[in-house]
């Protein structure tokens, strides 16, 4: 591979190696416990998503530039997708609800937690995923 | 509207600036030696601003650099 990765490159391949073992914790809980225990228990992890990119973009001793324009032109689109990955699963996840409920349904206050947090998983992987090919593409 | 590639002379411009490395180059404008790495193999097409710091320190115009394929 040609040069080190980038403080980005570094960032993107440690919240993907993050969101893997998020949803290996919460399958493996899943088989000791039930759905929403094991969801309670795998929900302390989520404070590593917001520590890593702290710990992993300080400014080394050597690399001054931490991201240049072509770092954030990555990021810019691979946060574009990210987002635009969850609204496209919770818009077709509400639609299903509104379908199998009824628009006087009602659902648990937990099925929304489980579809916030997991869109957060989803947007952590897919910004990951982008941002790697990206930087093998150009 | 076809996309124009625009393929660059950088490897060749360092040699001739006292055989400048790619880490000094990207201290000189400011990116990272990733972001030469790309541009060299022509991954990546730079801003105009890149593109001017470029020709500044290799002290040639900017279509001395970059042409358009």
């Amino acid at each position: 591979m040609e040069g080190t990765m980038t403080k980005i490159e570094k960032n993107a391949t440690s919240q993907l190696v993050l969101s893997t073992l998020h949803l290996i914790v919460f399958i493996v809980l899943t088989q000791f416990y039930s759905l929403h225990h094991a969801f309670l228990l795998s929900c302390p992890l989520f404070v590593f998503y917001a520590i890593l990119p702290f710990i992993i973009m300080r400014k080394g001793k050597n690399q001054e530039i931490l991201a240049d324009e072509r770092d954030n032109s990555i990021n810019k689109k691979a946060s574009t997708l990210g987002f635009a990955s969850f609204w496209v699963t919770f818009s077709a996840v509400v639609t299903v609800i509104l379908f199998k409920n009824g628009t006087s349904g009602m659902i648990p206050v937990f099925s929304l937690l489980y579809i916030l947090f997991g869109g957060m998983v989803l947007i952590y992987t897919v910004r990951a995923v982008v941002t790697l090919i990206l930087y093998r593409l150009g | 509207m076809k996309k124009l590639k625009i393929i660059n002379t950088i490897r060749k411009q360092r040699f001739n600036c006292n055989e400048m490395t790619q880490e000094e180059l990207a201290k000189a404008v400011g990116v990272t030696r990733q972001t030469i790495i790309a541009l060299e193999a022509n991954r990546y097409t730079p801003s105009l601003a890149l593109a001017l710091k470029m020709a500044r320190i290799f002290k040639v115009s900017v279509e001395d650099i970059f042409q358009v394929v």
